[in-house]
């Protein structure tokens, strides 16, 4: 048994025909305009499947019959896993899961400061994730932590990733970082949990993130990363960042076009770099916005972002490929009113879309440049409600309740009736934050500001909640290849400062 | 003895745990077997129904159980206490005091008001209903008649709620207001609106108001035996 996941697709914002028109704009961009691969190794592997490249310019122009290979032998899915293989998602058709932020190298911390994140702070925000209830896939990938700034990326990778399985058996965690060699490294790691390729393979913890560099380039360090996984047959997310208006066209049907040709143009390259046996399964990324050309900021939180989300998830299934989308972002600095409203917009729709993995969740400021504790915990009662909503409305004899309501009759009531207390339970979803009480309670309650009921929430659950403990002999095996990531890095440190 | 003491300690666990898990049939066979080997009826009530009740209480009061458990849990102590009550002695049945209660005049809602009736009977009150729409003068005669100790008035109308203060008016014209105490609730009231019309006290919700009727019940006791 999985992560039970919410169905989406009820919201559609394209019909299949301009899906279509899309795909076709989209065909003749990678066709016509082509785009940059800063990698002789990718370009190989465009021109060996017959893309017309330009070495020089590292430019590559893809035909349609290309693309629409690459699409057919992308397959419908996969499962992501925690160190609990029982724990997966199963990223496929309608199913939804909800993740949280990472990445940002500031928190808002319990006590409502704004400071660098720490190691500590990646710790105890994987740990409440462990714990808050609707949050499906762990994150907190807090990536520039104070305390360890200084150290080699893939040193940081590697003790990200112990510290996260520590702290949750929830699926996710496993990243390729950038370059061939972190590639490998997150490989090793992965088998280590797993056992070996073949189940790491089949209960894959995690994927190689690619970020197009927008307008339409591919960066060396993660498109040769990509290969790397591709040729594992290991998932591989292509999560195309247009800015509308800036680095992208500033309609939303323009941004659509770009941001599928980015997307296309990995996805071929990674199809044709795998071996047959073993295809990359693919997750179809949106991370696109538009740009505030009053702030310059990119806003993530904005009506435009939510509509291109749907679309882009709409895409994806049009392809039959796995979804990831952006919700819950706001670009408000704390958890207020505005955040309320931003995140629930671009969070219900994009969930309601029928996105696999929806991304972002507990992030504040444009570009979240922070996690916020308060806003894990307010934003794990909005997935709540959002769950409930896309539960829909269940229509049987025993739901219509003709029994009961002849039962109770005119003038009786309800409260008592076993059908009640039965369904309370399975149709009504009730906050853990939110407060509901009338006025006069909530008066007399504690805590009258949102804000501070999820500050206590977060701290009681960081002084009560314990993940499941995990495996010794895998704890020591992870910590025994850390080190010698570690020795090695020191080494090419050493050499690298000599040649210098 | 020692034997005898721990069965008696074993049913009076048995019936709390039939009311926190909602179980009538388990209450109706508990109070039997407490009746069987000999638990008294009065603290098969005190030291075990009432004990349960307390923990739903609580439990309604953390938010872990629902309105509808905490309702249910007073039918099922209902259902021990028809099984219990024959056996009281006569001395025994003194109940923890007597409330009338209604939904005023104008108003026909009567949920919340059976949910307060169902709450103060679990609790040991005798409550006295009078319905719904009741009028005035229904009050006064209520009042003449069954002399209780508190008078509970419900509206969830706003437009009934001055029919509160029109019954506390009439009281005190008759000279009866020191009589009883008066509590009112409802969804539209508030504490502000209590103290305008003369009430004693507000309830914003059922378990607050069965509490205030405890307290005043438990303290006027306590004052007279001063």
């Amino acid at each position: 048994m999985g992560v039970k996941g919410v169905r989406g697709g009820q919201l559609k914002v394209l019909s299949r025909d301009q899906i279509l028109e899309v795909h076709y704009a989209t065909l003749d961009v990678l066709q016509h305009t082509g785009v940059v691969v800063h990698s002789k190794e990718a370009l190989k592997v465009l021109k060996e499947a017959g893309a017309d490249i330009d070495y020089k310019k590292e430019r590559a122009w893809i035909p349609p019959h290309l693309v629409e290979e690459a699409i057919r032998k992308t397959s419908h899915g996969f499962r992501l896993c925690g160190r609990n293989p029982k724990k997966y998602c199963k990223f496929e058709g309608n199913r939804v899961y909800f993740g949280t932020a990472g990445g940002p190298p500031n928190v808002l911390d319990p006590n409502g400061n704004r400071r660098r994140a720490t190691t500590k702070d990646f710790e105890d925000l994987v740990r409440l994730t462990d714990a808050l209830e609707n949050i499906d896939i762990a994150g907190a990938g807090i990536t520039g932590m104070v305390d360890e700034i200084d150290l080699p990326e893939t040193v940081r990778n590697a003790r990200n990733f112990l510290r996260r399985l520590r702290n949750t058996d929830k699926p996710g965690g496993l990243g390729a970082g950038r370059g061939k060699a972190q590639a490998i490294d997150s490989i090793k790691l992965g088998c280590v949990v797993t056992g070996d390729l073949e189940k790491l393979r089949g209960n894959p913890m995690g994927w190689c993130h690619v970020n197009p560099v927008s307008p339409l380039m591919l960066s060396k360090e993660l498109i040769e990363s990509a290969i790397v996984y591709a040729r594992h047959g290991l998932p591989i997310h292509f999560g195309s960042e247009v800015l509308g208006s800036a680095t992208g066209p500033a309609t939303l049907a323009g941004i659509l076009v770009q941001m599928n040709a980015e997307n296309l143009s990995g996805i071929v390259i990674a199809q044709f770099a795998a071996k047959p046996q073993h295809r990359p399964p693919i997750l179809y990324g949106c991370i696109s916005g538009i740009l505030d050309q009053r702030t310059v900021v990119p806003a993530l939180g904005s009506p435009e972002a939510g509509l291109i989300n749907v679309a882009s998830a709409q895409i994806a299934k049009y392809y039959g490929m796995a979804s990831r989308g952006s919700g819950g972002y706001t670009e408000s600095k704390i958890p207020d009113a505005q955040a309320g409203y931003e995140s629930m917009m671009t969070l219900m729709m994009t969930a309601m879309a029928g996105t696999n993995f929806i991304y972002a969740s507990g992030g504040l400021e444009p570009g979240v440049l922070s996690i916020s504790y308060e806003k894990y915990v307010l934003d794990n009662d909005m997935i709540g409600m959002i769950r409930r909503i896309m539960d829909g409305i269940c229509v049987t004899d025993e739901t219509l309740a003709v029994d009961i309501i002849d039962k109770v009759g005119p003038g009786g009531h309800y409260l008592t009736q076993k059908h009640t207390i039965k369904f309370i339970t399975k149709e009504y979803y009730f906050p853990t934050t939110f407060d509901r009480n009338n006025y006069e309670r909530w008066v007399k309650s504690d805590s009258k500001d949102i804000r501070e009921a999820a500050r206590n929430r977060a701290r009681k659950i960081l002084e009560e909640h314990q993940p499941e403990p995990m495996d010794k002999d895998i704890e020591e095996d992870l910590q025994r290849m850390i080190r010698q990531i570690e020795k090695r890095e020191i080494r090419l440190k050493r050499s690298s400062n000599k040649n210098g | 003895m020692l034997a005898m003491k721990m069965k008696e300690k074993e049913i009076l666990t048995r019936l709390s745990e039939c009311i926190v898990k909602l179980d009538i049939e388990g209450i109706k066979r508990a109070c039997q077997d407490a009746l069987a080997i000999g638990v008294p009826p009065v603290e098969a009530i005190t030291e075990g129904m009432a004990k349960g009740m307390n923990i739903v209480g609580e439990k309604y009061e953390a938010g872990e159980y629902f309105l509808s458990e905490l309702i249910m849990a007073g039918e099922v102590m209902k259902e021990g206490m028809k099984i219990l009550e024959p056996h009281l002695k006569a001395t025994e049945i003194k109940k923890l005091g007597k409330v009338v209660l209604a939904t005023v005049k104008g108003d026909i809602h009567d949920i919340g008001k059976n949910i307060v009736a169902t709450l103060l009977d679990a609790a040991g009150f005798k409550v006295i209903d009078l319905g719904v729409d009741v009028p005035a003068e229904k009050f006064l005669e209520a009042l003449r008649k069954e002399k209780p100790d508190i008078l509970a008035m419900s509206a969830l109308v706003t437009t009934t709620m001055p029919q509160m203060k029109d019954v506390i008016k009439q009281l005190e014209k008759v000279g009866q207001r020191r009589e009883v105490k008066v509590i009112v609730g409802g969804a539209p009231l508030t504490e502000g609106y209590a103290e305008i019309i003369g009430a004693d006290a507000y309830a914003p919700d059922a378990l607050t108001g069965v509490n205030i009727c405890k307290k005043w019940i438990s303290r006027g006791k306590g004052e007279k035996t001063l």
